[in-house]
């Protein structure tokens, strides 16, 4: 493999992780705004998300770049078009991440009771982020062991916010018929926290192409 | 960026055919230029314009102006041969003289009185091997003819003879047409290397080479200069569909 491409490599590994990582860190940080009840970390957590279309359409453009200059053949043909689905996913988690913030932080200043959501929202949360987390950090992985371990993990976190969704679901749909005047506000935390599992579902995508990548097969979608 | 080659209006006739069409180009230091086009184009021509090889060819006539280092090569007061010194050439077949591998190496610079035989010539040796990374797999063996190696090995032979007399320009017409894929990316990886010191301009038929290795394309055909540009433009968004039905296969 010539080095020059090697370099263009690294630079679109190295930049997709990033993009990726902003996704994490605003997940993380709502996190911490719903548990300390810090709402002021919203808007900290919205302004990771700034530029993630410009920052997906520069990678974009570097793996035309790497496609049209270099015409990678196996490996690495199966990562260039693993990395091209992979911006996508990771700005599609972007604006679930977004939406969650919005509509969840709205909600907090309705009537209902939040305690017992928060028991099973956290955990949600947190299995979707996990999820995303390990399915990012495949990216920098090398080892089919390892990835195969990884891509395991994430599966096993998707499945969590399943269930973990359905049970909010069951939850607050019990909720809405004792009190029907705030079936809006329950309805719309319910769609707010759609987006914590639908997170769950583009990380098990981003890891499933990631180990397409490494072992090849055939791609398809997750 | 600065200007190594800076071609103006060169025109070029074999006898009644007229070659090279008012051909304008700037070529950039240490960039590798990738010369494309059908047969019969005019980009070897060209290459060979740029240090004077077809002054050998009698019935040559050129006109317009090569500037290298603001001075025109072809001013009456230029000696070709201390042209062809600067600006060195590989050409498609390993082409060794018969003679050991280190006196591949040492017998220009000395004819050129660049070095005297002893440790001096010893170091320019090593050096020119190791700058076309073949120094590890001949240093044992420096006396062996330089016909004894693989294709591979006698065209960085011949790389490395080209660098040891100093020039400013590396030029290659098709340097790897005769190499399997190993020792091919071998020589482009070593192409990638000696654009750090030198100006390459490369001929190749092999477009995928020219989108590899070349920071700058320039795509020929019946004697024009098409389209100049940055590789990755070329490849990626050509601008003249000449160029773009070429480098697609598309062309007839």
């Amino acid at each position: 493999m010539l080095k020059n491409f090697e370099i263009i490599l690294t630079q679109i590994k190295d930049e997709i992780y990033n993009m990726g990582q902003k996704v994490v860190i605003a997940n993380e940080t709502s996190l911490k705004a719903i548990t300390t009840a810090d709402t002021k970390l919203f808007a900290q957590a919205k302004s990771e998300l700034n530029n993630l279309a410009h920052t997906s359409n520069k990678i974009d453009n570097l793996i035309l770049k790497a496609l049209a200059l270099h015409q990678p053949e196996a490996k690495d043909l199966r990562a260039m078009v693993s990395y091209l689905k992979i911006t996508n996913e990771i700005v599609r988690a972007g604006t679930n991440t977004r939406s969650f913030i919005k509509n969840f932080s709205k909600s907090l200043h309705s009537d209902v009771d939040f305690d017992n959501i928060l028991e099973f929202s956290i955990p949600l949360q947190k299995a979707a982020i996990d999820a995303l987390k390990t399915a990012i950090n495949i990216v920098n992985m090398d080892t089919t062991v390892s990835i195969e371990k990884s891509f395991q993990k994430v599966l096993v976190e998707e499945s969590k916010t399943d269930d973990l969704y359905a049970m909010i679901e069951k939850n607050l749909l019990n909720k809405i018929s004792d009190n029907i005047e705030l079936s809006k506000d329950y309805l719309d935390i319910l769609s707010s926290l759609r987006r914590q599992e639908k997170i769950a579902d583009r990380a098990a995508s981003i890891a499933n192409l990631l180990l397409f990548a490494q072992v090849g097969g055939e791609i398809h979608q997750a | 960026m600065k200007t190594k080659i800076n071609v103006q209006n060169l025109n070029l006739w074999y006898g009644e055919n007229h070659a090279l069409h008012g051909i304008d180009i700037k070529l950039y230091k240490n960039k590798i230029t990738a010369l494309i086009g059908p047969s019969g184009c005019g980009k070897s021509t060209f290459l060979r314009c740029i240090n004077r090889m077809n002054d050998l060819i009698t019935s040559t006539k050129i006109d317009g102006e090569i500037i290298i280092d603001e001075k025109n090569i072809y001013d009456k007061d230029v000696d070709e041969v201390s042209v062809r010194k600067r600006i060195g050439m590989v050409f498609q077949q390993p082409n060794p003289f018969p003679k050991s591998i280190y006196e591949n190496i040492a017998y220009a610079p000395i004819k050129h009185g660049l070095v005297k035989k002893g440790k001096v010539c010893d170091e320019l040796v090593e050096h020119s091997l190791k700058s076309a990374g073949l120094w590890d797999e001949v240093k044992n063996k420096l006396q062996d003819p330089g016909t004894s190696l693989s294709g591979g090995q006698q065209q960085r032979l011949c790389i490395a003879r080209t660098i040891a007399v100093e020039p400013d320009v590396i030029l290659m017409d098709e340097p790897t047409s005769a190499l399997d894929p190993i020792s091919t990316e071998k020589i482009e990886a070593l192409m990638l290397e000696l654009k750090k010191k030198y100006t390459i301009v490369i001929v190749t038929h092999n477009m995928q080479q020219a989108a590899r290795v070349a920071d700058y394309t320039a795509f020929f055909h019946l004697g024009d200069l098409v389209e100049y540009n940055e590789t990755e433009t070329i490849f990626v968004n050509p601008k003249e569909k000449k160029t773009e039905d070429y480098i697609t296969g598309r062309f007839g």
